[in-house]
């Protein structure tokens, strides 16, 4: 199975949290956008809602951080999957993410990853204004760039007004 | 259920800042069910709690937040919360909404609501974060404007970019009777003065982390509903045309329609209106679609412009009221202007509505001849005057002068300056953007909402326009009534009122029931309408108010419309009034007789 990832534009997010709350009913039974896998911050200066999500990065350095083997990769799908009864919440895979992904869950003290929804993103699916999309890592890596770049010539104030 | 609420939310806080107390009391189920929640049980609490008589900015006021049973659950626009009050500037029953983040994380933190009381000696804030109250010292972040004194108050607790915020400006501080309380920037409780009666508690801001769960008994049902919604939503024309222009989509509307304010309300139709139009504020200053919690339309708007001096200006908005009352209200047509206005008021934390009423009777009284120079501290109050509204702007701001003035409300300004022929306003609150010449419902929206003056009481224009009957006074009660009614449900159940674009009554009904666990259909939720307007009115009736009140300033009664396409118009209010109130089944004085009260269950609040 080809490999997919996540990617998130910022200037497609309207910063309505569907995303959050579909998240946290899937995976908590609770809505519940503080235990979402997928967490978005409003950015007034910029003007933009920046969503937190797990990159699936092709270096792993949360699973390498564990000292506990509690992380590991999903051999299907490539998302990194917390093995609950092994995560102490010592916290270092959250110290180590260049995205500030994983959360410690307040009530059962185990860290939350986002796991791909087992290959169908609940977030990708609800969103309104595919801001989060699902694709192959080759795609990805295009989106990526191009957004990047869009962003960085204009800064976002101006890329939106002449979109 | 554990910590998390089971389906509807339940726990409301009680603060005390007088006495330092803090609790959590349950809601009846039965409460619930007579009331819905938000703006209903808002009504219902200040009926108990707070005598009608009571003056507004004395410590036995209170300010009382509630959460509709839909915050915090999937339905689409669940984001609106309501502040129920005694207002400084109508002195009758008053309530606001809010949408934003802020009602939403508060129901994350558990509480349908909150009941604040009494007064602080020195200036507070509330800390409210889950379980853990605390009422903190806000010295160091009294007398900022709100940008500043929110970047004060997120960095002192830790700068989590999930806290939310509700906040008061200097206007709130200086009880500006129409302060506004301020969410996230730009997100307001915006009329009726609730940021004074803030300030007069001494209480600058809320903030608000909330990490619990909404749990919902059925939810396949929810997951099914709420996704229905959200595809209605996205293809209703309604919600599509607001995702492009916003609620400037309306001034083609309003002012085509001629009924859009324009010069004090001497004219309805502004010729440089074209500017304004939602497709040139896209072209020209939009940056960016902005969605409150939940809500899949984001009618809100980023706006960026670069001036000429190479000044940057960005904010969210200006929203269609602010631009019909700082821009045509004023003769202004510039969109410069008009931001920085706004800014104006959003940095202060005041009523954009009711300050562009203000200066729009500054400004006809001064064409007129009946102020003078001396009157207005050297300013040229001349219509279309881009300086002249700023400066007063930051006079009513700061309480300077002829802006302290007016910072005591339009009724008291007016009577004070004598220009009182020149105040568009009923019971104290300014007139929203639309003349009720051009949509006669629209006069009894204005005349009887108990918050005075308020197009968000029963927005009928849009009926009105779409059946082509917008000058016809027959029926008009009737249809008054339902819009009262449509109302009262989205702010009690706690949905944006936009969602109806996509969200009918029948589906509001499912929804409240699915997430609540209690069955409601369409007739019970016009039931609960009905019993919470009667409520409302009956505040009022206590204080005093009555048909006299029920009135609209001279010019409309009596003065036809000069150009546009609601030329020659005026409104006939006696005929319009007897035909509602015998909807309502309210006396010839516009008093609810003790039958209809007693049929809705509602003599029993009285007995306090």
């Amino acid at each position: 199975m080809e490999q997919k990832v996540l990617v998130f534009d910022p200037e497609k997010c309207i910063g309505c949290r569907l995303c959050e709350k579909f998240c946290s009913l899937g995976h908590e039974g609770v809505i519940n956008p503080s235990k979402s896998r997928i967490r978005l911050q409003r950015d007034h200066l910029i003007q933009k809602d920046i969503a937190i999500y797990c990159h699936q990065c092709e270096t792993t350095p949360c699973i390498e951080a564990c000292q506990f083997d509690a992380l590991t990769r999903d051999s299907e799908t490539n998302a990194i999957i917390v093995k609950e009864e092994e995560c102490v919440a010592c916290g270092d895979c959250i110290q180590v993410c260049l995205y500030d992904v994983p959360i410690l869950d307040s009530d059962t003290d185990i860290v939350i990853i986002c796991d791909l929804c087992r290959g169908s993103p609940e977030c990708v699916e609800i969103c309104p204004e595919q801001a989060i999309n699902f694709m192959g890592l080759e795609e990805a890596k295009k989106l990526r760039n191009k957004i990047n770049k869009r962003i960085s010539q204009k800064g976002f104030k101006e890329a939106n007004k002449n979109e | 259920m554990n910590e998390n609420h089971d389906g509807f939310f339940n726990q409301v806080l009680r603060i005390n800042l007088t006495t330092n107390e803090i609790d959590t009391e349950i809601i009846e189920q039965n409460l619930v069910k007579k009331f819905l929640g938000g703006r209903g049980l808002g009504s219902y609490f200040l009926m108990k709690e707070v005598p009608p008589k009571t003056e507004a900015l004395e410590p036995k006021n209170k300010l009382i937040f509630m959460n509709g049973p839909l915050s915090g659950t999937l339905i689409p626009g669940n984001n609106k919360i309501c502040v129920t009050f005694k207002s400084p500037l109508t002195n009758t029953y008053s309530y606001s909404l809010c949408g934003g983040h802020f009602g939403p994380e508060l129901t994350y933190a558990g509480y349908a609501g909150m009941i604040i009381e009494g007064k602080a000696e020195e200036p507070v804030y509330l800390w409210i974060n889950n379980e853990n109250i605390e009422i903190k010292p806000a010295e160091h972040i009294w007398g900022n404007l709100i940008p500043k004194s929110e970047e004060l108050l997120l960095g002192e607790l830790g700068n989590d970019k999930q806290i939310q915020t509700a906040l008061i400006g200097p206007a709130g501080e200086k009880f500006v009777s129409f302060a506004c309380i301020t969410s996230g920037l730009y997100r307001e409780f915006g009329r009726g003065g609730c940021g004074a009666v803030m300030g007069s508690k001494n209480l600058k801001g809320i903030a608000v982390r909330g990490t619990k769960g909404v749990f919902i008994e059925n939810k396949k049902e929810m997951i099914k509903l709420s996704k229905r919604l959200v595809n209605n939503l996205r293809a209703s024309s309604g919600g599509q045309i607001r995702r492009k222009y916003g609620t400037m989509e309306l001034v083609e509307r309003i002012n085509g329609a001629g009924f859009w304010v324009t010069r004090n309300f001497s004219e309805g139709y502004f010729d440089e209106g074209y500017k304004l139009e939602g497709a040139q504020m896209r072209e020209n200053i939009v940056s960016g679609d902005r969605s409150c919690f939940g809500c899949p339309i984001g009618c809100g708007k980023w706006t960026y412009m670069k001036t000429e001096e190479n000044k940057e200006l960005h904010m969210e908005g200006p929203e269609f009221e602010t631009v019909g009352m700082l821009g045509s209200n004023c003769g202004i047509s510039s969109w410069k202007t008009i931001m920085e206005a706004s800014k104006i008021c959003d940095t202060y934390g005041f009523d954009t509505i009711n300050a562009g009423g203000c200066i729009g009777m500054v400004m006809e009284a001064f064409e007129q001849g009946k102020l003078t120079l001396k009157d207005t501290e050297g300013i040229q109050m001349n219509f279309g005057n881009d300086q002249a509204l700023l400066k007063i702007l930051e006079k009513i701001g700061k309480r300077k002068g002829i802006g302290n003035l007016l910072a005591k409300g339009i009724m008291k300004a007016a009577k004070e300056l004598n220009i009182e022929e020149f105040a568009v306003h009923v019971k104290g609150q300014t007139f929203p953007v639309y003349d009720p010449r051009g949509a006669k419902a629209m006069a009894l929206t204005y005349a009887t909402s108990p918050k005075g003056a308020h197009h968000m009481y029963a927005t009928t224009f849009g009926a009105e326009l779409g059946m082509g009957n917008r000058f016809e006074e027959n029926g008009k009660g009737l249809l008054e009534r339902n819009h009262q009614f449509s109302m009262a449900i989205v702010d009690s159940i706690g949905i944006c009122s936009t969602m109806r674009a996509g969200i009918t009554l029948p589906d509001q009904a499912n929804a409240f029931s699915v997430v609540t666990g209690i069955k409601m259909g369409v007739d019970d939720l016009n039931i609960a309408a009905e019993r919470i307007i009667n409520l409302e009115r009956m505040y009022n009736v206590m204080i005093g108010y009555t048909r006299e009140n029920d009135t609209l300033p001279e010019r409309f009664l009596t003065t036809p419309l000069v150009k546009g396409e609601s030329k020659g118009q005026i409104v006939n209010l006696d005929f319009l009034l007897d035909d509602y109130y015998n909807e309502m089944g309210w006396n010839s004085k516009g008093i609810p007789t003790s039958e209809k009260l007693d049929s809705l269950e509602l003599n029993e609040i009285f007995n306090f």
